[in-house]
């Protein structure tokens, strides 16, 4: 048998190819303005026998705010038994209940919304979850060491409560990069009284961060992890500090939630789910395909918070320096002419030639990042 | 001058069997150095020899022998001996001296078949290059007359004669190939294995072979009754890859199919490739009536349907998932494919179990004749195929492999969710095949893949694709073969998730088909071509098991039932040429479904929607009890009219029913989707198409013109509740709706498929709508509009050009536009909990921008000399030459207390590749 040998080879591209995938900025055409539709985000607290219910009309994408106040409505809380609380409002569609209110975890409640225009929104009857203490929060360096992730653990020795919820509000201490000592006022140079320099800031929770132990053996939460904080970030330059609250859904609530995760937090990849409408517990009485936003919930809260400080991290972690701010001198003869501004500090040696300052933001005023100078009285 | 000689010769040759023999004369003389010239006019002066030479070749030979009575043969073999020159001696006492090659005076024994042989004559060797060799059997070949069948005098009645249609060089059936005569029109194509069986009138006919990219052949028959003939064509030596515009010329007017088209590997390794490697998937793409809902994504929505209402067969194994690394690749490695033929409508009954095409993907077989190999190197992946003969001319291998080798790509994608994520796969294929004997071929063909992925480095996801088909061809006589099938498909794929080691998870599904068939293919005469069979499918599906991974994960095992069904299938189909004008094609198919137990179902309210509220109470079924049946007729018809010898209308009807479906709620194929059987709550799907064509050939059919129209309805389409949970659902009932469809449109295609330019050009308009029937508001969308589907995209339009500059350059072109696939995007923003979130409209209601693209490629050749070390070729090609951003999809998110919209392209800029291509 003669054999003889071909080889074909190819040598496909000697030139990269670069996959050119990209994002950009996408307006969508000018939709149509709908009628106003109706949000309503209630939640009654059998921690502190408190209902809140927030009342809002949808905005379209283009507008600025993010919703309407809806005013003047008659909000309640009705139990199954017929009894009411009302809910006053107290502002920008804040409604409360005017002190304490007799919550009965046993009894299945709903809200009752009369607007302005005499239209009639019901809920659904919800039950009202005690929820369980948070066992801990905890932080550990990634893997990557870049940055840290703060957890939350937590269980239930009710096997019914399953869903858990979190938000939280954190609080973080930072300075300005320089302290400002004097201050240009009409034209004179004065001491600078207030403190500048050390500034709080306080910001909640902007994501839907819920779990369920469905699928667990326990009914524990190990590790859920709550925020990340890169390496050398503002938050952790100084002392740090988390306050989570927990909350117990009911099975619809945890389905509610995850639904408007799925359709605006989790998109972008190459098998996006279809979006879709999500609705929650509320329904128009006069008109069935009214739609209606938001959740009515109940249930009790609990909060554990901790706090983070710059010599707890591992060395690698720490800042290393602030963001550098680049001085400026002002001569002393230059100062009449000058506008109100702050000063950091003099010049020249023996004899005092002028002041320095600094335009870079947060170089003078921690105000600059959106803190504010007092200090919280949790602090210490 | 040599040219002169043969023409002599070959003029002498064929009168010589005319002249009776005559006894050659001996010769006697002296020569002492006498020149050849002086030798020659001696000998031709004493005898009746003549010499036929070319003086150049013979001034400077002088003779030195003294014969006695000598044979003159003998005597020319001394005095040529050591001079290059050779002779050759006719019946007819003429004497050829050529210079290094010796002239055949003679015929082949039996060259006219007449069964005598000239014995006692010593075979000559001939010293032609292998392409001569080929050639001048080519020319044998054609010129002598086979007779076929048992000689008769008795030419009355018809006959059939049967054979395979092979490539020379190695060995591989041809398929497609035209088989005909002229004179009456009579013609077959060469089916998957190359195989052919044509009935004629007994008597000579002049037999043509045709077929794309061979060179086209004829063969002289005297039929005397049944017999064989097996073909082997040559390759066109056309160094130049030509685009070959699907099949034969004649086919799209005179054949009796609609909605089908061809497409051979030639054709497609034409195309312009955005990752230097040939994909059929994304070749079927730019045909009309096939359109995609982004690139990068495998799945084809033919002609209105689903991406899981296409059939996908590889060699007869069912492909589940035809995706590799995220749908940038198709699971079909270029190196080992030959041909791939999609059907969009007038599906034949042998096909069923999808409601919308079929694809039907045939691997190569391996060289018969001797070893070659071949491969190829990208930055993503490499390619390797090695073939050959185990026992030549009988038994062939072929062994395929591909594989990345590198994860470096992911690095580069812009995607921040692909960043920090890897992602590889490999593929293998191997195909065996085995001519027992003339009557009986084996087959086998085996397919592996396995994909790994892992996307924001926490969660692994692995698939694997597990295929073998055996097949069995047995010719029971020229007018009857059949061939026994069976396959077994696997696709599984698992998850595995591990970043929380108390959470740790491994979840699992998979998918198991085993079946068998027979097909029977009939010749009973010109008029009619039946194929009948029978087969079934077994269905195994695990649709979902999660368990715990890892000693301290605490997650609770969670398993599926298993589900099991039987879908049995019985066929006939008949190809019956009415006259000249009107051809017929009449089948049917009866397909029989068992879902069968062991399982246990949940039954709802009556009159209740679906819901856990609705639930009532759980039924247990046992192993092979049947818990829900479905049976039902699939006619297929389709009808053509000649209008004249260029001109034909069709019309056909096809109904399919779908017993399997793919339940996903993204909107490209992901590799996480899962399939369900129909059960006694998921009916099956059934589909009927309705289509009209008009077929013109213009200008001798250089120009082809086509025209076909559809109108579909689907039943029973699976669509989804807003906030379906499709993994891990113990009662997916409760989260699927019923849908009704339906899609019409209408295809235009003018091609030009030879000539200095050629190419196609299409328009499609095409709609896709859906509905959803229920008296539950829960179970609809939309509140029960029609509402298009995601991959309803009305307005689509391909051009295909290439221009040959010269031999050596060509020129490739490719446009695309369609309409923007429909999405649905927010209306209103709102507040709840002091972020910003979405509303969005209903289903489907708005469009991403239109998608354009236009793709050149220019492909240098080496130069063209047959015998040299290495053929090479440049290929230098740019994808989205026009850096258009086309949108892959539109959405919004709301981060840090912000709503923002975002456009995803996923080839937002030219991308340039060079290829070089070598061959030795």
């Amino acid at each position: 048998m003669m054999v003889t040998r071909k080889t074909y080879a190819q040598i496909i591209p000697l030139f990269l190819i670069l996959l050119a995938s990209c994002i950009e900025p996408y307006s969508p055409p000018e939709i149509e303005a709908i009628e106003n539709i109706l949000v309503v985000d209630g939640f009654i607290n059998i921690s502190d026998n408190t209902a809140s219910v927030r009342l809002t009309q949808a905005a379209a994408l283009s507008d600025g705010a993010t919703s309407y106040a809806e005013l003047n409505a008659t909000v309640m809380v009705e139990d199954e038994n017929g009894s009411t609380f009302f809910l006053t409002e107290q502002g920008d569609g804040n409604y409360y209940t005017s002190g304490t209110i007799n919550l009965d975890i046993t009894k299945k409640y709903r809200l009752h919304v009369t607007t302005t225009n005499q239209k009639q929104y019901f809920s659904d009857y919800i039950e009202v979850k005690a929820t369980a203490s948070i066992d801990s929060i905890t932080w550990r360096p990634t893997d990557r060491r870049d940055g840290i992730n703060i957890y939350v653990n937590s269980h239930d020795d009710n096997p019914e409560n399953i869903y858990y919820q979190w938000t939280f509000q954190e609080t973080w201490e930072y300075t300005a990069g320089n302290y400002s000592m004097y201050k240009l006022v009409d034209g004179e140079v004065e001491l600078n009284t207030q403190n500048l320099y050390m500034c709080w800031l306080s910001k909640p929770s902007t994501e839907i961060n819920i779990a369920s132990t469905e699928h667990l053996s326990g009914n524990l939460v190990r590790d859920y992890q709550l925020v990340f904080i890169p390496k050398g970030a503002e938050k952790i330059s100084r002392k740090y500090s988390i306050l989570v609250e927990q909350r117990n859904l009911t099975k619809e609530a945890f389905d509610f939630w995850t639904q408007l995760k799925k359709t605006t937090e989790n998109l972008g990849t190459l098998f996006d789910p279809l979006p879709s409408q999500v609705l929650g517990n509320l329904h128009s009485q006069t008109d069935s395909n009214e739609p209606v936003l938001g959740y009515f919930s109940g249930g009790s809260v609990s909060k554990k918070r901790i706090f983070i400080e710059i010599g707890d991290l591992p060395p690698d972690l720490r800042r290393s320096s602030p963001p550098p701010c680049a001085i400026e001198q002002i001569p002393n003869d230059q100062l009449s002419g000058s506008p109100d501004m702050l000063l950091i500090g003099t010049y020249g040696v023996p004899v005092v030639e002028g002041y320095t300052y600094s335009t870079g933001k947060n170089c003078m005023d921690c105000r600059d990042n959106g803190g504010v100078t007092s200090r919280p009285d949790y602090w210490d | 001058m040599n040219i002169f000689y043969r023409v002599l010769a070959l003029f002498s040759l064929l009168f010589a069997p005319m002249l009776t023999l005559a006894q050659a004369p001996r010769v006697t003389g002296s020569f002492n150095g006498t020149a050849f010239q002086k030798f020659v006019e001696e000998i031709e002066s004493k005898t009746s020899y003549h010499f036929y030479f070319n003086p150049a070749h013979t001034d400077s030979l002088t003779v030195t022998a003294s014969p006695e009575n000598q044979a003159l043969d003998e005597l020319l073999n001394q005095v040529l001996a050591g001079t290059g020159l050779h002779h050759a001696i006719d019946l007819d006492h003429n004497v050829y001296i050529s210079k290094e090659r010796e002239i055949l005076s003679d015929l082949p024994d039996d060259f006219f078949g007449t069964g005598v042989s000239t014995p006692g004559r010593p075979a000559i060797a001939f010293d032609y290059t292998l392409y001569e060799k080929r050639e001048k059997q080519r020319k044998l070949a054609e010129t002598r007359l086979y007779s076929i069948g048992v000689k008769t005098s008795n030419l009355d009645g018809k006959a059939s004669l049967a054979g395979y249609v092979r490539d020379a060089a190695s060995g591989s059936p041809v398929i497609g190939a035209a088989v005909y005569v002229e004179n009456p029109m009579i013609g077959v194509a060469t089916d998957g294995f190359g195989y052919y069986s044509i009935t004629l009138p007994k008597g000579r006919h002049e037999l043509k072979i045709q077929s794309i990219g061979m060179k086209s052949t004829e063969r002289q028959i005297m039929l005397y009754s049944d017999g064989n003939l097996n073909i082997e064509l040559d390759e066109e030596v056309t160094p130049l890859k030509e685009v070959v515009v699907q099949s034969e010329r004649d086919v799209r007017v005179r054949g009796l199919q609609m909605g089908v088209e061809k497409m051979d590997i030639k054709t497609m390794k034409q195309m312009p490739l955005a990752l230097g490697e040939t994909d059929i998937m994304k070749v079927v793409l730019t045909l009309p009536g096939v359109q995609t809902v982004g690139e990068g994504t495998v799945g084809l929505n033919i002609r209105g349907g689903a991406t899981n209402q296409n059939l996908i067969l590889f060699n007869d194994a069912t492909i589940y998932n035809p995706s590799h690394l995220f749908g940038f690749f198709s699971t079909f490695n270029p190196d080992v494919l030959n041909n791939v033929e999609l059907y969009k409508s007038g599906i034949t009954a042998e096909y069923g179990g999808r409601l919308s095409a079929v694809l039907d993907v045939t691997s190569r077989e391996g060289n018969l004749k001797k070893f070659a190999g071949s491969g190829g190197i990208s930055p993503i992946t490499g390619r390797l195929s090695l073939e050959g003969p185990i026992i030549k001319d009988k038994f062939s291998f072929l062994i395929g492999g591909r594989s990345t080798y590198s994860d470096w790509i992911l690095g580069k994608l812009k995607t921040k969710s692909l960043q920090n994520s890897e992602a590889s796969f490999y593929d293998l294929n191997i195909h065996l095949s085995y001519k027992v004997n003339d009557k009986n071929n084996v087959y086998v063909s085996g397919y592996m893949s396995k994909d790994k992925f892992k996307l924001n480095s926490d969660t692994l996801y692995n698939y694997s694709d597990k295929n073998l088909s055996l097949k069995w061809k047995h010719v029971f006589n020229n007018k009857l073969y059949g061939v026994l099938t069976s396959g077994y498909s696997n696709y599984s794929y698992s998850i595995t998730s591990d970043i929380n080691p108390v959470e740790a998870f491994n979840m699992k599904f998979a998918i198991q088909q085993t079946n068998a068939k027979l097909d029977l293919s009939y010749f009973p005469n010109t008029k009619h071509t039946i194929l009948m069979g029978l087969g079934t499918i077994r269905y195994k599906l695990s649709p979902g098991n999660m368990q715990p991974f890892g000693e301290t994960s605490i997650v609770t095992p969670d398993k599926l039932q298993n589900e099991q069904a039987l879908e049995s299938s019985l066929y006939v189909g008949d190809q019956f040429e009415l006259s000249q004008k009107l051809g017929l094609y009449a089948g049917i198919r009866y397909s029989f479904y068992q879902f069968l137990g062991p399982k246990d179902v949940y039954t709802y309210g009556a009159g209740q929607p679906r819901e856990l509220s609705s639930m009532l109470d759980t039924i247990q079924y046992a192993s092979g009890k049947t818990i829900a049946s479905h049976h039902g007729p699939e006619p297929r018809l389709s009808l053509r009219y000649s209008l004249s010898r260029n001109a034909s209308v069709k019309i056909s009807y096809n109904r399919m029913r779908q017993y399997i479906q793919m339940l996903s709620n993204t909107t490209a194929i992901a590799p996480t989707d899962i399939w369900k059987l129909s059960d006694n709550y998921i009916q099956p799907q059934i589909g009927d198409q309705y289509s009209f064509g008009f077929y013109k050939n213009l200008k001798g059919g250089l120009i082809e013109f086509s025209m076909e129209a559809y109108y579909k309805t689907m039943k029973n389409s699976v669509d989804f509740k807003n906030s379906a949970v499709l993994l891990l659902n113990h009662h997916i009932e409760t989260d699927v709706v019923n849908a009704t469809g339906n899609a019409y449109g209408i295809e235009f295609l003018l091609k030009k498929s030879a000539g200095k330019l050629n190419g196609w050009i299409s328009y499609t308009y095409s709609r896709s709508l859906l509905k959803t029937q229920s008296i539950h508001s829960s179970e609809t969308v939309n509140k029960g509009k029609y509402y298009p589907s995601s991959y309803d995209k009305p307005h689509a339009v391909n051009f295909i050009g290439n221009y040959k500059f010269s031999r050596r350059f060509n020129f490739s072109l490719n446009t695309t536009y369609s309409t923007g696939r429909p999405i649905t995007l927010p209306l209103l923003k709102y507040d709840l909990g002091g972020n910003p979130r979405l509303f969005y409209s209903e289903r489907n209601q708005f469009r991403i921008p239109d998608y354009f693209r236009l793709d050149v490629s220019i492909n240098v050749e080496g130069n063209h000399r047959i015998k040299k070390l290495a053929h090479s070729s440049w290929t230098f090609a740019v994808y989205n030459l026009t850096g258009r951003q086309n949108a892959y999809s539109i959405y919004f998110t709301s981060k840090d207390n912000v709503i923002k919209g975002y456009k995803l392209s996923i080839f937002g800029r030219p991308i340039p590749t060079i290829t070089y291509n070598f061959k030795f």
